[in-house]
């Protein structure tokens, strides 16, 4: 079952998901975003350390939350992520516009 | 992408039925990871899962209209070379024909799935109709 949790910190938050960022929990953590975005966040952290799966609902909540970030001059960034889910965001040509880095225990991701 | 009418139904690993509700394709992938497992295939846990995710989410979202009276029916056949899918709906189907192979713009939230199902597989098919997808991954391809 996928889970997350966010800590705030000086005009920023983190958010860490458990499991898969997928289609079944896109829907209250878009409304999280956006509220917290709305509250004056600008800098948003999503850490995947604990992620095994992203799927196209997924990507397109960190594409929105990018989107709307940019426009109020803030930054969306993702973290931790695994080889493989780096991978897929490197097929699509995302690791510049989401800010993606790997996880630090299986060494750097480069694109 | 092309237009397939077989069925191999009676062949298959793994034959579910679930309702049109995301939160019924967790189960799914549990399944699937377990019977990957069995046959010492988890190298091919990630792209199975991501295809199946994609073209399930596809048929509860778009086919089904996210309605739970309606079934999507998953099937699943591990072969020595070849991982098959096949999820099909009770909507109306789309035109697949129409489908272009290409991404959406960077900036574009939404579009990705079958792309994404289409980049992980080494075949996808669809029935006439456009409600059953089958899909054929090659075991000796690590991820992509």
């Amino acid at each position: 079952m996928s889970s997350y949790r966010m800590e705030r910190s000086d005009g920023g938050c983190r958010v860490s998901i458990d499991g898969g960022l997928t289609a079944v929990v896109v829907p209250e953590l878009q409304q999280v975003l956006k509220q917290e975005v709305e509250g004056g966040t600008q800098r948003v952290t999503v850490d995947l350390a604990a992620t095994y799966i992203v799927d196209s609902s997924g990507i397109g909540l960190l594409i929105a939350a990018s989107n709307t970030l940019s426009h109020k001059s803030g930054q969306l960034a993702v973290v931790n992520v695994s080889p493989e889910i780096f991978r897929l965001f490197q097929s699509m040509r995302l690791v510049p516009r989401l800010n993606v880095s790997g996880r630090a225990t299986t060494g750097p991701a480069h694109e | 992408m092309e237009r397939t009418s077989k069925s191999h139904r009676h062949e298959e690993d793994l034959c579910l039925s679930i309702p049109s509700d995301l939160s019924a394709v967790e189960p799914v992938c549990r399944q699937i990871r377990s019977l990957l497992q069995k046959r010492h295939l988890e190298r091919m846990e990630f792209p199975v899962e991501m295809i199946a995710r994609e073209c399930l989410n596809n048929a509860i979202l778009h086919g089904n209209g996210g309605q739970v009276n309606r079934v999507v029916n998953f099937g699943m056949r591990v072969g020595k070379k070849q991982i098959c899918l096949r999820i099909a709906d009770q909507g109306m189907g789309f035109d697949w024909r129409v489908h272009k192979r290409s991404w959406p713009q960077a900036s574009a939230a939404s579009g990705r799935g079958l792309m994404i199902a289409g980049a992980y597989a080494e075949r996808v098919a669809f029935n006439r109709r456009g409600n059953q997808v089958t899909v054929w991954i090659n075991t000796a391809r690590e991820g992509r």
